[in-house]
């Protein structure tokens, strides 16, 4: 019997625990500096951003190798590092052109910030738990985070309708996770992905209730990644929360789904890969054709933005449905582009605004490309890349995952893609022709501060010249994806 | 008398599961009732972790419901905020109320 602990191990979780004890700061701080006005408000958004940054670049000096450790809770891998960096870097980037938004629609609370770590902590959680239980909690405390920020307009109806929305169906989501996990300890006397993986291979006749396990954990992630069927939620919520908590829950909680979801198909489930194959095919192309023909009708931006999240996400799963380890990589590349385009495209969005009232309907942007060119053309430049246009990034990765297709077989599913692909690209050059052919309505201004336009330029150079570096970007991806299965 | 076994538990656990859900799909009166069933569909899960438990003589399954039973307190707390938000802006807890989004 070991007595002594090894203290070196748990290096690897101090930047969750370092987040921690900064949220716990961060709570009392906030308590006693008070604070209505904006001067206060700049303050706590720099506190949180620090920490952030201060574990952003915990993360990335901790050991990248594989470990186990807390009874096999948590794993560290690289995958792992690699999704924390990218959800603390878009967190950090929310945070900064979330300043100008918070200014005109008065939202001045210190737990705007406060929540938003919490949330992050939440998917720091979820990416590295290596058990169904650990990730339950990661889920909870990111979604319980979400639902409040999500409901933080307290005077405007549309931001509690679409708080308590998200509340309904998050809630009935975990309710069916917990369901699915509860028959999967019936099954194998355990829920730690690592040894349900072995333990799965054994049973030869698929039960029932295995199967059932399978698809209601499989609905609920896909519920957290605003996959059709389960969709139902998106555009309201999208619609109805402050824009800014919109394009958080657009690009941060995804990417943090998406690695969810990477490590219980390749690991808890790898073995079974019969049963979820099937579903997740299904699941991946009706989302993409209710993204493509859902959008078609939108007049609001945000709406129009969630059937884009519903239509992306669905090219992700598309994706994984082939199982191999080619499907993985490309789904890696895929959500990186979606979240680097995203992130941008909410730049120019939470910006939206005349007299220091927020716009979000499209027609709003007619004629944009004569009195604000550089806005014009960086959003133009994200949609075509969301559309997936030959030079910019969308396209990579979109030709990634359709060549991951092919070459295991699955053509007829790289063929409806392709159809799904060719619908949306419908609505997106309908926004890029509102920008630059239709007649200026209202005079809009867009209200960037200094680094809400370094993200946006910087997001738009990156998409454009992606061709350039994509060898590198996909060689480091092979790197990173290695460390699973 | 008949002896109690595993099955009558998961038939239990399936029954609170299904009422649960058949409490939010059907219920077009009132948002408590939604979280009513909502608290039900979780506390199911829970009587399948410690009937497994007991069934396998795990204690692991026990812990895990300790742990459920808090989270679904705090998410229930949040849920009953959210739902004073939502009658201070509309006046009305009725299902019918949550409408104003559609598309």
């Amino acid at each position: 019997m070991e007595t002594s602990i090894n203290f070196s191990k748990f290096l690897v979780i101090l930047p969750e625990i370092f987040l921690t004890l900064w949220i716990l700061f961060f709570i009392i701080f906030g308590v006693f500096a008070g604070g209505g006005n904006l001067a206060k408000q700049r303050m706590f958004t720099l506190v949180a951003i620090l920490g952030l940054v201060v574990t952003f670049i915990l993360i990335f000096t901790s050991d990248w190798r594989a470990a186990r450790l807390l009874s096999d809770l948590f794993v560290q891998d690289r995958l792992a590092v690699f999704m924390k960096l990218l959800v603390t870097f878009t967190g950090i980037c929310i945070l900064l052109i979330s300043e100008k938004y918070r200014s005109f629609e008065k939202l001045f609370i210190y737990e705007y910030p406060l929540l938003i770590l919490f949330s992050v902590l939440g998917m720091l959680i979820m990416i590295s738990s290596n058990d169904f239980i650990s990730l339950y909690m990661g889920v909870e405390l990111q979604s319980l985070s979400l639902y409040v920020l999500a409901s933080m307009k307290k005077d405007s109806n549309k931001s509690s309708e679409a708080g308590l929305k998200y509340f309904i169906l998050g809630t009935l989501a975990s309710g069916f996770f917990l369901f699915g996990v509860s028959m999967l300890f019936g099954i194998a006397g355990t829920t730690t992905y690592t040894e349900l993986s072995v333990i799965l291979v054994n049973i030869d006749n698929y039960s029932p209730l295995l199967a059932l396990a399978v698809v209601m954990i499989i609905s609920s992630i896909a519920f957290k990644l605003s996959a059709a069927p389960f969709h139902m939620w998106t555009p309201d919520v999208y619609e109805g929360c402050p824009t800014t908590v919109t394009a958080f829950i657009a690009v941060v909680p995804k990417i943090a789904a998406v690695a969810v979801i990477i490590r219980i198909l390749y690991i808890p489930f790898g073995n079974i890969y019969d049963i979820w194959y099937q579903i997740l095919a299904m699941v991946a192309i009706i989302s993409i054709f209710v993204g493509a023909f859902g959008a078609i009708v939108q007049e609001n931006i945000k709406r129009l933005m969630a059937y884009s999240t519903i239509g992306s996400i669905g090219f992700v799963l598309l994706a994984l449905s082939s199982g191999s380890q080619q499907a993985l990589e490309s789904s890696l590349i895929y959500i990186v582009i979606y979240s680097l385009s995203v992130l941008g495209c909410f730049v120019i969005i939470v910006s939206m605004e005349k007299d220091n009232v927020a716009l979000e309907k499209i027609t709003d942007l007619s004629g944009i490309s004569r009195t604000d060119p550089f806005s014009a053309i960086c959003f133009s430049i994200l949609l075509l890349s969301l559309a997936g246009l030959p030079p910019f990034a969308g396209f990579v990765g979109k030709f990634y995952i359709f060549r991951s297709l092919i070459s295991e077989g699955f053509v007829e599913l790289a063929v409806l893609g392709i159809i799904g692909s060719v619908i949306s690209a419908y609505y997106y050059l309908r926004i890029v022709k509102i920008m630059y052919l239709d007649e200026t309505e209202e005079q809009i201004i867009f209200g960037y501060n200094f680094s809400s336009k370094l993200i946006l330029g910087i997001s738009s150079i990156l998409v454009i010249s992606f061709l350039l570096y994509a060898k590198s970007v996909v060689s480091f991806i092979e790197y990173i994806s290695y460390s699973v299965s | 008398m008949i002896e109690v076994t595993l099955q009558h538990y998961l038939v239990l656990s399936s029954l609170i599961f299904t009422i649960g859900l058949f409490g939010i799909f059907l219920n077009r009166k009132n948002l408590i009732i939604i979280l009513m069933s909502l608290e039900l569909i979780l506390l199911s899960a829970n009587i399948n972790f410690v009937a497994f438990s007991t069934h396998f003589n795990l204690i692991l399954g026990q812990v895990y419901s300790m742990f459920i039973l808090t989270v679904a307190a705090a998410e229930v707390a949040i849920g009953l905020a959210i739902l004073v938000v939502f009658f201070r802006s509309k006046g009305s807890i009725g299902v019918d109320d949550a409408s104003s989004m559609k598309g």
